[in-house]
């Protein structure tokens, strides 16, 4: 149960960093979101992206120590960009509910593993 | 080489992943395969399977081995025991001089020998990834490949100048050499540090054998660093004749230091002498560094002889990438990532070479003089050969362990001949087919291969068993994969344009 | 200059031979010169010398002339050994 929550959490968070990351790109928003990406929206995705981007690595280091979570870090982001293109590139729209929907869940999964 | 910099990268970048392209697929996916080698070997070994998933704790399972090795090999220069855990649940012992032990299985339950199919199982696609089946020789080849591999990431990193604007760029509905080339790139940027590490990690195993400098300077040709840092706490018989006493105590012992199911080893040195020496080792499957602390006992007085927790700091610096490489660690999570990584790499790497294709194709031109035609046609079968016959040949050769007798003495070199012999075949039929044919026959009979695989094993194996279902699950879901593939392959009937490749190659 | 087989062959032999000569000198000069123990300068050679490899790999090809892709690892391979023994023989 364990393995399986920090499985989640680190890949759901890994996937919304990448979201947020990815609609702080003004061409992805673009394809993603009708109406244009104001400068303070862009800033704050970016910020959100890059801390859940570190963060993605705290589920795997929590369950396994520091060295093997970080180690497993790249590989959930990995994982995550590769699922992140396929929605880009054949479900755009989806993009921002799929990355809210993957922070939600990844929160609630680190919650759940933390709570033990 | 040529006129800039990016110009030459672009250059090498093409021909080394062209003409290495063709063993690094076969290597990094049988290294994928090989990231559940002890599953394969399990599913490999039907004699071995049983439903309940209860691993046999290491106290028993030494009752049981000593009772079996002392009826078997009580005057054997050593005994070994690998304890079962969850991903190897049967309980393998061995006797012998190190170099050449007598293996044998016990059954957990009662640790009566059980009579096993001759097979490498599972070990054999770890072998293959490292050696090529070669030997010295496959290992320098797959170092080579690997520094090629090396310089093939870093001359891609040159050339994709627009690394971060295009980081997510996937334009499937393109046409067929932009999606192909936006598929290549994107796989190959996010997998950056996987491939980078795995590659490194990988050509540091087998430097010394393209390469052996260091073994020359420091050891003048023999091995002798393994045993500088790995302490040897043994000694020499004595030649008076002693029976064991019984290990359970001394593995309660051993526990006790390291934790219970911590013990992966046991090894026995001289067992029926009176300077016998028991080591038990610990497992590797929490820790990065694949060194694994030791403990050895007086077998008799079961005094402390020695431990060793402590490593030589570059020596466990070398043993943190082997063991980044090998993935022990972190349970089935860490598996399937680099089993999903090991894909994306392999799937990376074919890109690249169909890429190839079609550019060349589209461009047309007289690349290799009048003989291009032959040379296009050549290195289209050996695409096929290297992305579609790998996967079909091993495939094969989990078909093949059911089918050949059990009882055959030389089944073990037959299922590994039939690899090859399949692999062989895939290149025949891939020269003499044309390529989107050879692609979709040969993609659709991998699928169909994978999906039965749960089907042969039932028909073959003895009794259920989740780890052998585990490997009939992953393959069906390889079989779905493959079949997408298939379709997308399928040759176009009239009006339908095939949707992979260029018009000209239909 | 074209891209003709002579070059490309040179290249090719200039990254196969000269970097393999680099690569050991480079694993002469760690075993004769660093004072860690016999089997530390081992361990480390083997986590050095695939990256000689790989550099002289990369500059086989990246070199502006023929010359330089063979020269600039055998010259490097030449100061390491030189400088070793010599250093050897100072100590």
């Amino acid at each position: 149960m364990t393995l399986l929550l920090t499985s989640l959490a680190s890949l759901t968070l890994a996937y919304a960093a990448m979201t947020a990351l990815c609609l702080g790109l003004p061409r992805y928003w673009r394809q993603c979101v009708p109406t244009p990406l104001f400068p303070h929206r862009q800033r704050a995705l970016r910020g959100l992206g890059w801390l859940l981007l570190a963060g993605a690595s705290g589920p795997g280091g929590y369950t396994w120590g520091g060295p093997i979570g970080l180690a497993l870090w790249p590989g959930a982001l990995a994982l995550a960009g590769m699922t992140l293109v396929c929605v880009l590139a054949y479900r755009p729209r989806w993009t921002p509910k799929l990355g809210l929907g993957s922070l939600c869940a990844g929160l609630l999964a680190s919650g759940w593993l933390l709570k033990g | 080489m040529k006129k800039t910099f990016t110009q030459s990268m672009a250059w090498l970048h093409t021909w080394g992943g062209l003409l290495l392209g063709w063993l690094l697929v076969p290597i990094f996916f049988t290294g994928t395969l090989a990231v559940f080698e002890p599953e394969l070997s399990h599913w490999m070994r039907p004699e071995l399977h049983q439903a309940n998933t209860r691993v046999l704790p290491a106290v028993q399972a030494s009752t049981l081995a000593q009772a079996r090795l002392q009826a078997v090999a009580a005057g054997a220069p050593g005994w070994q025991i690998d304890l079962p855990d969850a991903r190897n649940p049967a309980l393998h012992i061995g006797w012998g001089s190190p170099r050449a032990l007598q293996r044998e299985y016990l059954d957990p339950r009662t640790g009566a020998p059980l009579r096993v199919r001759a097979t490498e199982g599972g070990h054999f696609f770890t072998h293959f990834h490292a050696e090529l089946d070669a030997g010295k020789v496959g290992r320098a080849l797959v170092c080579v490949a690997g520094l090629v591999m090396l310089a093939s990431l870093i001359s891609g990193i040159v050339l994709h100048k627009k690394i971060f604007q295009d980081f997510f760029t996937f334009r499937p509905r393109a046409s067929s050499q932009r999606a192909w080339l936006d598929a290549h790139t994107v796989l190959g940027v996010l997998s950056l540090p996987f491939l980078l590490m795995i590659s490194y990690s990988g050509v540091i195993m087998l430097v010394d054998d393209y390469l052996p400098a260091a073994t020359t300077h420091l050891y003048h040709g023999k091995s002798g660093a393994r045993a500088e840092v790995v302490k040897n706490f043994e000694r020499k018989p004595l030649g008076q004749p002693a029976s064991l006493p019984a290990l359970a105590g001394l593995t309660a012992q051993a526990e006790h230091r390291f934790g219970v199911g911590m013990l992966s080893q046991i090894s026995v040195r001289a067992p029926g002498d009176t300077a016998a020496t028991v080591r038990f080792s610990r497992h590797i499957h929490d820790r990065l560094g694949a060194v694994a602390d030791h403990v050895s006992y007086d077998a008799a007085s079961g005094a402390l002889r020695g431990v060793q927790t402590d490593w030589n700091p570059m020596a466990y610096l070398f043993r943190t990438l082997v063991g980044l490489h090998i993935v022990k660690f972190g349970g089935y999570p860490a598996l399937a990532l680099y089993f999903l990584a090991g894909l994306a790499a392999s799937a990376l790497l074919a890109g690249g070479l169909v890429l190839y294709t079609i550019k060349r194709r589209k461009r047309g031109g007289q690349a290799f003089g009048v003989a291009t035609t032959q040379i296009h046609a050549l290195i289209e079968a050996l695409n096929v050969a290297a992305i579609a016959g790998i996967v079909l040949a091993s495939a094969a050769y989990l078909w093949s362990n059911r089918l050949l007798p059990a009882s055959w003495e030389a089944r073990a070199s037959a299922e590994v001949g039939g690899f090859f012999a399949v692999w062989a075949l895939s290149l025949l039929h891939a020269l003499l087919r044309p390529p989107l044919r050879a692609w979709f026959e040969q993609v659709s009979l991998a699928a169909a291969l994978c999906g039965l695989l749960p089907l042969l094993d039932v028909a073959t194996g003895q009794q259920s068993d989740p780890i052998a279902q585990g490997v009939d699950a992953v393959a069906v879901l390889l079989a779905l994969a493959l079949s997408w593939l298939a379709w997308r392959l399928r040759p176009p009937h009239a009006g339908h344009a095939p949707v992979f490749l260029n018009k000209a190659a239909a | 200059m074209p891209l003709t087989w002579p070059v490309v062959l040179s290249r090719v032999l200039a990254a196969a031979i000269s970097g393999y000569l680099a690569a050991w000198s480079l694993a002469f000069t760690l075993a004769t010169l660093l004072p860690m123990t016999r089997a530390s300068v081992w361990f480390l050679c083997h986590l050095l010398t695939p990256l000689a490899l790989l550099s002289a790999l990369l500059w086989a090809f990246a070199a502006k002339t023929s010359a330089r892709a063979w020269g600039v690892p055998l010259l490097l391979a030449l100061a390491g050994v030189l400088s070793s023994l010599l250093l050897r023989e100072i100590k």
